[in-house]
């Protein structure tokens, strides 16, 4: 994806940076106009909010993170923290440097583009899974997110994976909710169980179905 | 992006379009594989669910529709209506064209970016405000949101142009709740309606008064 080897000695010394498992790269509120590029490892993004902090994406080798920052030419507060979840090795850059940026990413224009129009989508189709009140219809909601989002096709159908974590991120869900929800659908072959996951076996029902677990939630 | 050079470029000039007033850009459902940047004018943008018709939204000059294009390959089905609101200028490109105008006009990637990450942190906020399940506490987070966007001062406080069925679309509340929770504040001296909007006295008065609200509802 991005071709380091073109990199010299000495762009190498100035933009690469090496982070510890657990160590931040930078922290909510803090500022900086600094654009990373995951070389080795893996870098999870942080939201703290109300003193609580939740994991809301996780970066991997190949992958641009900060890139409005980067964009941004005032001076800009980072609105989440990132942190190395195992050791981690990344390329740091500020505007000064686009033009190598450029050389090492082709198409970075197009890229970067479509980083910031994925996100985009992403959270309005969180919007549109969080606008139910009703906790049943936000479960439907999530699962098919799940699926659309990360799902790979296995051999009994799209698989995909699916935690309580996940489904509080997505779809706002509390874990017995949630527990509650995956074990309704289950019992009633709506969802299968593989062993990677998860597999949706009936759509329609599952579509069908908040109305009827929202009154099972209720009772 | 000045209108009279993009007109002047022969590779440009073949993607602009221009609409008359009510004139449709696309309709939902319509299969397309282009994005478009709105140089003059207006275009209204209306979703339909279960045969009801919403605005759910307004573009202006310099703003962009459709970016999902630059994420897919080949034509995707348009999620909603786009009409002339009055007589409008717009550029129309797919992934292939949008190599070309990047050339052609200096900065027009960064100036997309900035675009999509203003609307990321609009959609951010608006994924804050409905994690709440709580009616009252979703009013009073979108009436803050939009006040901390699109408000203008005046003496008397904080005025909003911003109607109880905007904000029951935007909280996806019904009409009845929404002017209850509206009627509360309003009795209670922390805002009032100004010529088909609302006027926040004070803000820090409207967020208190949500937790009295709040309680007065659960008791």
């Amino acid at each position: 994806m991005f071709a380091i080897n073109k990199l010299n000695e000495e762009q190498i010394k100035k933009c690469a940076r090496i982070f510890s498992r657990e160590e931040y790269l930078f922290h909510q509120g803090d500022l900086g106009n600094t654009m990373f590029i995951i070389v080795g490892g893996q870098v999870e993004l942080i939201e703290e909010r109300e003193g609580k902090s939740t994991a809301v994406g996780l970066f991997s080798p190949g992958e641009i993170l900060g890139e409005k920052a980067f964009l941004t030419d005032t001076p800009y507060r980072r609105t989440y923290s990132a942190k190395a979840k195992i050791d981690t090795s990344v390329l740091e850059f500020d505007r000064k440097n686009l033009k190598l940026v450029e050389s090492l990413i082709p198409d970075f224009a197009t890229r970067i583009l479509q980083v910031a129009a994925q996100r985009l989508d992403r959270a309005n189709r969180i919007i549109s899974i969080l606008r139910p009140f009703d906790a049943a219809e936000r479960f439907v909601l999530s699962v098919l997110f799940l699926r659309d989002d990360s799902g790979a096709q296995g051999a009994e159908g799209v698989e995909f994976t699916m935690t309580a974590e996940e489904l509080y991120q997505v779809g706002n869900l509390d874990a017995e909710t949630a527990e509650f929800c995956i074990s309704a659908v289950l019992k009633m072959n709506i969802l299968k169980k593989t062993k990677k996951g998860f597999v949706v076996a009936d759509e329609n029902a599952l579509r069908q179905y908040s109305a009827e677990l929202k009154d099972r939630i209720a009772a | 992006m000045s209108k009279n050079t993009l007109l002047e470029d022969p590779i440009v000039s073949k993607l602009l379009r221009s609409y008359s007033q009510g004139e449709y850009l696309f309709r939902q459902g319509d299969s397309g594989d282009t994005m478009f940047v709105i140089l003059e004018g207006a275009v209204l943008l209306f979703h339909t669910q279960h045969n009801a018709e919403r605005l759910v939204g307004i573009v202006g000059g310099g703003e962009m529709l459709c970016e999902k294009a630059i994420l897919i390959d080949g034509p995707y089905r348009r999620s909603f209506t786009a009409q002339a609101k009055t007589s409008t200028i717009a550029i129309e490109f797919d992934t292939k064209n949008f190599k070309n105008i990047q050339t052609k006009i200096p900065d027009f990637t960064i100036k997309m970016v900035k675009m999509l990450s203003n609307r990321l942190d609009q959609a951010n906020q608006m994924v804050f405000i409905l994690q709440s399940t709580d009616p009252v506490d979703r009013v009073i987070k979108y009436l803050l949101h939009f006040s901390s966007h699109h408000s203008k001062k005046v003496p008397e406080g904080t005025e909003l142009s911003l109607t109880a069925v905007e904000i029951q679309h935007a909280v996806n509340l019904d009409r009845e709740r929404v002017e209850i929770i509206l009627g509360e504040l309003v009795s209670q001296k922390v805002l009032f309606e100004k010529r088909g909007g609302y006027v926040i006295i004070d803000e820090n008065a409207l967020l208190d008064q949500g937790t009295n609200l709040r309680e007065r509802t659960v008791a």
